[in-house]
């Protein structure tokens, strides 16, 4: 029924589980996963205000640390799968906004499902969807499995 | 891993395929099926306008008219279930919030995921995500397959 599983993480443990609940199913469906990380562009953050600003001098640095950051939990999760007897790539993308990000994705690795929680850190915990998720539902053109 | 998936549909194409997907899911997991659909009631209808006043209809008529419209949508999609050997009940409820029929629904059927189309009738065809998907998306406890 679904052959390549997108599994967009963010370290979030909302969206392990997500994660794990894909790889059950792929194990079922002997489809391959694809886990990915969208990280935020320095500038974004920037924007919102995030970093401290004696961090703005080592932009590209900053991006590498996340990037590295994300490839240990993709990585971590990978391995997770591989023990379940699935195929798991990893894809680290550093884009804005994240929604878009795994929308392409998707689009360009010719997933058929995308399975994600229903907020990442970012969310109030209850009746709220997270923006991120909402961008995927609005966007995607392939079926999403929500986790909550 | 699912044991028991509900589809809402409203009779719109994109629901009824969701449905069919649904199906499709509950044959892989070996899991039964709920089809269920949800009707404004009368009060709801005669305040929008959509029966004239004019109109010499007793309400249990009109209950039973749209009971019976709701029954052939549900009766297809047990039927084509049926083929797929998979084991199908229906419910059909009266109520003006759909998503809170569809939420206690699964919960009183003790259903373990949601499978359902982006937007019904009411919903724009792209972009957006439809009312009452979102609000299942928001209020569900159980994970949601949304297609599109």
């Amino acid at each position: 029924m679904f052959k390549h599983i997108l599994v967009p993480l963010d370290g979030s443990g909302l969206s392990l589980k997500a994660g794990r609940r894909a790889i059950d199913l792929a194990k079922r469906e002997k489809s391959r996963l694809s886990a990915m990380m969208a990280c935020p562009t320095y500038q974004h953050l920037a924007d919102k205000g995030y970093p401290p600003p004696v961090l703005k001098a080592n932009r590209k640095g900053w991006e590498n640390d996340m990037a590295e950051r994300a490839r240990g939990i993709l990585e971590q999760f990978a391995a997770e799968a591989e023990q379940s007897g699935v195929t798991c790539a990893t894809v680290v993308v550093v884009d804005d906004p994240p929604h878009h990000a795994i929308v392409e994705t998707a689009r360009e690795n010719d997933c058929d499902l995308i399975v994600m929680g229903s907020h990442g850190h970012g969310g109030v915990k209850q009746f709220i969807l997270g923006s991120q998720t909402s961008g995927v539902l609005s966007h995607s053109k392939i079926p999403v499995l929500v986790y909550r | 891993m699912f044991n028991h998936v509900l589809v809402p549909v409203d009779g719109s194409d994109l629901s009824m395929s969701a449905a069919r997907h649904g199906i499709e899911l509950a044959k892989l997991c070996g899991a039964k099926l709920t089809s269920m659909m949800v009707s404004p009631t009368y009060r709801r209808h005669f305040e929008e306008g959509f029966v004239a006043p004019t109109v010499h209809v007793i309400r249990e008529r009109w209950e039973e008219e749209v009971t019976g419209r709701a029954q052939a949508v549900l009766d297809k999609i047990c039927v084509e279930a049926g083929r797929a050997g998979v084991q199908c009940n229906s419910v059909h409820v009266f109520g003006d919030a759909p998503y809170q029929a569809i939420i206690d629904t699964a919960q009183n059927k003790a259903c373990d995921v949601v499978v359902m189309g982006s937007h019904g009738y009411g919903g724009m065809k792209q972009f957006i995500l439809g009312s009452e998907t979102a609000r299942v998306l928001s209020h569900s406890k159980i994970p949601v397959v949304v297609y599109r």
